[in-house]
């Protein structure tokens, strides 16, 4: 337990002490900067000293690696995820393209919701939800954190809302329909809770996931298992 | 001045707690201790409860000072928890209920944690940890509901603890968990384990039946100690806790972290999490075994607030569910 | 502490009835009301059925299987027990 502690204070990357933080997520500090003219986003994973530096080591480095192998994976099946710019492996940090002007799909809805806008009114967003996730699981990329704060919308001129997928860092390769039902069960989860009252709004979601799927079957009823043993089981103490 | 007492016996404690207004009076409690390899079982759970219910209570009202006519209303654990052992606690608490002539009111298991732990740290609108051997929840507060952003898709972390304490024999006196992080202040070396995260859920029954399968093999080879084991399951599962609170923290924008449940007087995990929270400039509230172990004062708190707000459960209505997600409750005492 | 038991049995039916006799009325009532509200956990075709009069609560079983029978009918005794055990220890000021 020693060692775990004796990991000395962490260096920050030199290129990052000018930068502006903008914000603390669970994996990583996320800052501002320009890069190569761009104007662009690092996400640094810092050392976590709460845990064993040998499990920080291992879980920070496979969850670089896997969030920049999940992106170039959506991108190059036209699903819509930051650019990945450079990839800083000593330091754990990934320079991705800024979304300038986009809104998480969780504030999206809560501002929906807060304005008194009708639960139908969005039913538009969750099909887009279903299809693009639909095609990511084709992919057999699956998302390991999938959240409506994990989703951003951005408004386009043309009146489009492109909506894109971040935070990969819990990703992974796998064509299995568990995989798959899982994933699905995280955001249903994630989504119920942090949006009351929108049971509707999942089920569309769900429904064109299915439509958009020919895989859709078996992952859905993968769902409903994982579900079902959430619902048995025992809870005691 | 509103007096509650609270009856518990969901699992292998048997508690009952009286409360005035935040204040707690006495909380005296017993636990079915199982020989080393044995995990506790309904019958024999409930067999212990019904043998020192009676004192328990007798030394709940004695410790307090107080009369049956000095209760306001009597509280129960309703559920979630083992069948028989809620029911033997759920026949005093409404033949007594009857007796004084005293209203009745049901409680979920978890609320009861959830309001005690805010009642003795302060603790405003915090993420809640909630671990035991039955449960493993991340859980906020919004709009009349705690509700579960995280939990385990399979076992609770208790369970996993108590189970791997059952293959290697650790006594289960005072509890398997105690024993356990006794032992892991001991051990020296970081064996790796299976690490399952899920967004803001975890997965804990892979890891116990890595474990399982060789725990026995790393021992008789001498590559490991006993301790070694301890101190490397709580390193692997409590890193897994304090990264999906954090996640709920972060998606919540929450800066506070409250930790309730039998698990949560660990102070490994305390610690862990209090570094978690220093990094984020948030705040961790903890409380000891006294309260964060199942007990009667948890249950009479949650029955205050409910009593306050004017619910009571009808006798015909006071039935117990083996099954109750703290989602279902709806919180009419908070905005 | 039951006065009265009958047993039979016939076409595979197994039938008990007990009748539990209380000092008075709000005894039985107390009795009554603390062990009806949980259903019995789905033993195979057992049927409990509680009832009470002015000094006595009876309870009556119809099962299929002898077994299940016995289990629920033991099961009972001890809750009645337990229900008695806490009037004799905690009832003693009735109401003003």
């Amino acid at each position: 337990m020693a060692e775990a502690d004796g990991v000395s204070a962490r260096s920050v990357p030199p290129y990052l002490r000018e930068a502006e933080l903008i914000k603390q997520g669970a994996e990583a500090r996320v800052y501002r900067i320009r890069f190569l003219g761009k104007s662009a986003i690092v996400k640094e994973r810092f050392p976590k000293r709460y845990r064993h530096h040998v499990l920080d080591e291992k879980l920070t480095r496979r969850r670089t690696a896997q969030e920049v192998r999940s992106i170039l994976r959506c991108r190059k099946a036209g699903i819509a995820a930051p650019v990945v710019y450079f990839v800083d492996l000593s330091t754990n940090c990934i320079f991705l393209e800024e979304i300038a002007d986009s809104i998480t799909v969780r504030e999206h809805i809560a501002a929906a919701q807060a304005s008194g806008q009708s639960v139908e009114s969005l039913h538009h967003l969750a099909e887009k939800m279903g299809r693009v996730l639909a095609k990511m699981h084709d992919e057999d990329v699956i998302h390991g954190d999938l959240t409506t704060s994990n989703m951003l919308l951005k408004p386009e001129r043309s009146g489009d809302l492109p909506l894109l997928l971040i935070d990969f860092g819990l990703s992974f390769v796998s064509a299995l329909a568990e995989d798959k039902g899982v994933d699905l069960y995280v955001l249903e989860k994630a989504f119920l809770s942090t949006h009351p009252n929108t049971e509707t709004l999942f089920q569309k979601l769900l429904q064109s996931y299915t439509a958009a799927s020919k895989k859709a079957p078996a992952v859905i009823k993968k769902l409903d298992e994982v579900r079902l043993r959430g619902r048995k089981r025992s809870m005691v103490g | 001045m509103t007096v509650v007492i609270g009856f518990e016996g969901s699992a292998n404690k048997i508690g009952i707690g009286i409360v005035r207004d935040g204040e707690v009076l006495s909380n005296p409690r017993r636990t079915y201790i199982t020989p080393p390899g044995q995990g506790f079982l309904p019958r024999e759970t409930a067999k212990h409860h019904r043998g020192v219910i009676l004192t328990v209570l007798r030394e709940a009202l004695d410790e307090a000072g107080l009369k049956p006519a000095d209760i306001d209303c009597v509280a129960y654990t309703k559920g979630p928890g083992m069948g028989a052992p809620l029911v033997t606690v759920a026949l005093v608490a409404r033949t007594v209920a009857q007796l004084w002539g005293k209203p009745l009111v049901g409680v979920n298991h978890c609320i009861g944690h959830i309001e005690m732990g805010r009642l003795i740290t302060g603790a405003n609108n915090p993420t809640v940890l909630y671990v035991s051997g039955g449960n493993t929840q991340v859980i906020a507060y919004s709009e009349r509901r705690y509700r579960i952003f995280g939990e385990t898709i399979d076992i609770a972390v208790g369970n996993c603890l108590d189970r791997f304490a059952r293959v290697i024999k650790i006594s289960n006196d005072p509890s398997p968990g105690y024993n356990i992080e006794q032992m892991a202040k001991k051990g020296k070396q970081y064996i790796e384990l299976p690490y399952t995260v899920k967004g803001m859920d975890v997965s804990f029954s892979g890891i116990l039946s890595y474990i399982e399968e060789m725990a026995h093999k790393m021992l008789s080879s001498g590559q490991c100690t006993a301790e070694d084991l301890c101190f490397s399951l709580q390193e692997t599962v409590f890193s897994m806790l304090v990264e999906i609170t954090e996640r709920a923290m972060a998606h919540c924008g929450s800066q506070e972290v409250l930790i309730v449940g039998g698990v949560g007087c660990n102070l490994r995990l305390q610690e862990m999490m209090g570094i978690m929270c220093e990094e984020r400039g948030a705040h961790l509230f903890a409380t000891d075994e006294r309260f964060c172990i199942d007990n009667g004062a948890m249950i009479a708190q949650a029955g205050w607030e409910m009593f306050r707000m004017g619910q009571v459960t009808e006798l015909s209505d006071s039935w117990i569910t083996q099954r109750y997600r703290t989602d279902e409750v709806e919180v009419t005492w908070r905005d | 502490m039951a006065s009265c038991v009958r047993a039979s049995m016939s076409d595979n039916q197994f039938e008990l009835t007990i009748e539990v006799p209380f000092p008075s009325q709000r005894e039985v009532s107390i009795a009554l009301q603390s062990l009806s509200p949980d259903r019995e956990p789905g033993t195979g075709g057992t049927v409990r059925t509680l009832s009470a009069s002015a000094n006595a609560l009876s309870v009556k079983w119809n099962a299929v299987e002898a077994r299940s029978l016995r289990v629920s009918a033991g099961s009972f005794l001890d809750h009645l027990a337990l229900v008695m055990e806490t009037m004799d220890a905690f009832g003693q000021p009735a109401l003003p």
